[in-house]
């Protein structure tokens, strides 16, 4: 089972360098930009098949806005074919998934997903400079990092939900 | 549809925007950005009288049978409820109830009307967003767009007001609870998450309050105008849901509460002094409740229709509000499509056999947040045949899934190792096909032909029948409510109307039954103040504590 990757290079698509370091209000701009102009809203009284190509278009363009303005999404989409993790990153992963495990009380709860939103940020800091230093097989590494902390942190969240409820 | 296609002169090329409510529903116009309701609240109610006529409305109100709140039964589509004489679905329903907005459209414009856009519930599941549109078909209109309530609101009050930044929409109408958080600058409608309850309105206040005091829903309705701490702490545990709703919201979408700049109110049931209190509380003093909660909806319909006919610079980015998924191995959910994923949107996912010589799939497509099947809602289920034999983990079967901007779901698998490619395409199971929208469509149009005198004269006839009959069975009840002269003079009025009814002169009926209704009328006030009496009386202080 995997999941499809766009095959197009969604940067090109938004006439964007292809860097993992992006402003994100320029991403925003764009977005707007490109769906104004293929927006289905914008061709309802056309024919069928300009409005189906349309819908295909701004589809795509969904498609690749959610993958760009998410760093963990952008950085896998960037490293499609880079190896495995190494086993010093599998070691903290399931230390964190312990400790993660461990915390019973709303005050170590919270205290883990502290961790976990801190350690997400420092993830994609190491990201940016990765990338910018063409550091590729750090940043596939990184990459499974962030990935791993966004799964913490949203399995967290859902435990701190239950506990308060 | 070509039974309904009359030529349009051109410059009419209009669309209207309708908020089919749970309770009410409501239909407005734009013309050159500025949106005005047409006609008051339709209450969402539908009557089906004996001899084939259908009245909706307050009309409606007054038949024991008629059928309220439709709304929810739109997610279950394939219902039939019975109705006088026959079974109906819940999509039928619905569309007299657009037929007459319709109506109320074309009598003010003078020309027909064939173009709506639609609001329904932002959380409304796939199912029922279907089953919205084919209740357009039937009556006769073209759905140019499906958009969320909310999200309709967002375009009258930004569009009115100027607003920009981030807004949260908390709209609580009859049947339904959304809260949306949107975006709005230099005219982008951005739809950042969404979140709600189909199934928690108003209504549930209403049926509260009406069971602790064994009154009817109308009843209730206008008490809880009152709001006495009473009522507060029946309704309390509704509202408490929509906050924690609120507050999930928040935080699933990463967006703080202080960047929220406003809460705009939409929905009558927002009219609750409660609601504002407690949202005071959750969001501070951002409460912005200066449109009329009740017609903010149908106005963004409308501006929205006319900037999809006649184009317009704004654009609407809305989102899916459900995740949507397939079963895999051990009846686990695996989403394809997340939640608040931005619409149109496509995405796809590759699935292997895991048996050697598999030649079939079954694709079960399921819509909702949970990890198993089984508590997710099934939308439609389907086979996928003719794989080639192969080893197990070898064939590979693209399932792909598109939904449209109205937020509609298209799944088709495919087999993609072998060169002649399998493809199922699949819509949702409760649906009506082409073949069955065409024959309701017609056999509308023949009883549109039917004469139309006698059946006018037979629904005379018929109310004289209920008029009567309704007082008879008071004067049995309550005559001794009468002094004699007062129940002497309803008596020979009864006779009067009973004698006219057998001749054919239908204004002379229609005359006498109104008449007869006008001289019962303190009757029945009588009759109201008794039966409020001996509720009061038959309830004990102690009942009533340990309700609260």
């Amino acid at each position: 089972m995997s999941s499809s990757i766009p095959v197009d290079d969604i940067f090109a698509l938004f006439g964007m360098k292809r860097e993992f370091s992006l402003d994100e209000k320029e991403l925003e701009k764009k977005y707007f930009d490109l769906q104004k102009n293929c927006h289905p809203d914008k061709f309802v009284t056309e024919s069928v098949p300009v409005k189906v190509a349309r819908h295909e278009e701004s589809a795509k363009i969904n498609t690749a806005y959610r993958i760009l303005r998410n760093p963990l999404a952008r950085a896998e989409y960037l490293l499609v074919g880079f190896g495995k993790p190494s086993p010093e990153l599998l070691t903290e992963i399931m230390e964190i998934q312990e400790k993660l495990v461990n915390a019973g009380t709303m005050e170590e709860i919270v205290i883990m997903q502290n961790f976990a939103e801190s350690e997400k940020e420092k993830s994609i800091a190491n990201l940016k400079k990765y990338f910018s230093t063409h550091n590729l097989s750090k940043a596939a590494e990184e990459t499974v990092r962030l990935k791993y902390l966004t799964k913490f942190s949203e399995e967290i969240k859902a435990r701190r939900k239950s506990a308060a409820a | 549809m070509k039974l309904l296609d009359i030529t349009e002169p051109g410059q009419h090329s209009i669309a209207i925007g309708i908020d089919l409510g749970t309770t009410n529903s409501l239909v407005a116009i734009a013309e050159n950005g500025h949106a005005r309701v047409i006609g008051g609240l339709l209450p969402s109610v539908v009557a089906y009288e004996k001899i084939g006529k259908i009245s909706v409305g307050e009309e409606a109100k007054k038949n024991p049978l008629a059928i309220h709140s439709i709304k929810r039964r739109m997610g279950n589509a394939g219902e039939k409820i019975d109705v006088t004489g026959k079974k109906l679905t819940p999509v039928e329903i619905s569309a007299e109830i657009l037929k007459v907005l319709k109506k109320r459209a074309e009598k003010l414009l003078g020309y027909e009307i064939k173009k709506a856009v639609i609001t329904v519930p932002a959380y409304f599941d796939d199912t029922a967003r279907n089953a919205t549109k084919d209740a357009a078909r039937l009556a006769g209109l073209e759905v140019l767009r499906l958009i969320n309530e909310p999200t309709a609101a967002a375009l009258a009050y930004g569009l009115d007001k100027g607003a920009e930044g981030i807004y949260a929409i908390y709209d609580l109408g009859g049947g339904t609870f959304d809260i949306s958080i949107l975006k709005m600058e230099n005219g982008v409608f951005q739809v950042l998450a969404t979140a709600g309850d189909t199934m928690l309105g108003g209504d549930d206040f209403d049926r509260e309050i009406a069971e602790y005091l064994g009154c009817d829903l109308y009843e209730a309705r206008r008490k809880k105008e009152n709001s006495s701490k009473e009522f507060e702490k029946l309704i309390a545990p509704y509202i408490d849901r929509t906050l924690q709703i609120c507050a999930d919201l928040i935080e699933d979408s990463g967006i703080q509460k202080n960047e929220i700049k406003g809460v705009v109110l939409v929905g009558g049931s927002t009219r609750i002094p409660l609601i504002k209190k407690r949202l005071k509380e959750l969001f501070g003093d951002k409460i912005l409740s200066d449109t009329d909660p009740d017609e903010t909806v149908a106005l963004g319909a409308a501006i929205q229709a006319e900037n999809l006919i006649k184009g317009s610079e704004n654009l609407l980015l809305d989102v899916t509000p459900l995740s949507l998924g397939l079963e895999t191995m051990g009846g686990l959910a695996e989403k394809i499509i997340q939640r608040n994923t931005p619409i149109p949107f496509s995405a796809s996912q590759e699935f292997t056999t895991y048996q050697d010589g598999q030649s079939l799939m079954k694709i079960h497509v399921v819509q909702g947040e949970r990890e198993m099947v089984s508590e997710c809602r099934s939308l439609a289920e389907f086979v996928l045949s003719g794989i080639p034999p192969m080893m197990a983990g070898t064939a590979r079967i693209k399932v792909i899934f598109v939904i449209d901007a109205d937020g509609i779901l298209t799944v088709s698998a495919t087999e993609e190792t072998t060169a002649k490619a399998q493809t199922v395409t699949v819509k949702p199971s409760y649906g009506l096909s082409e073949d069955e929208i065409e024959k309701m469509l017609r056999e509308f149009m023949e009883n549109a032909r039917a004469d139309i005198t006698e059946r006018l004269l037979k629904e005379s006839q018929v109310e004289a029948e209920i008029a009567i009959k309704t007082v008879n069975d008071a004067l049995e009840k309550d005559g001794d409510l009468l002094a004699e002269n007062e129940s002497k003079a309803i008596e020979s009025q009864i006779a009067s109307l009973k004698k006219l009814m057998k001749k054919n002169d239908r204004d002379a009926i229609d005359f006498a039954t109104a008449h007869l209704n006008k001289i019962c009328a303190p009757f029945a006030e009588m009759r109201m103040n008794r039966a409020m009496a001996s509720v009061l009386q038959g309830k004990n202080i102690d009942a009533i504590a340990k309700k609260l």
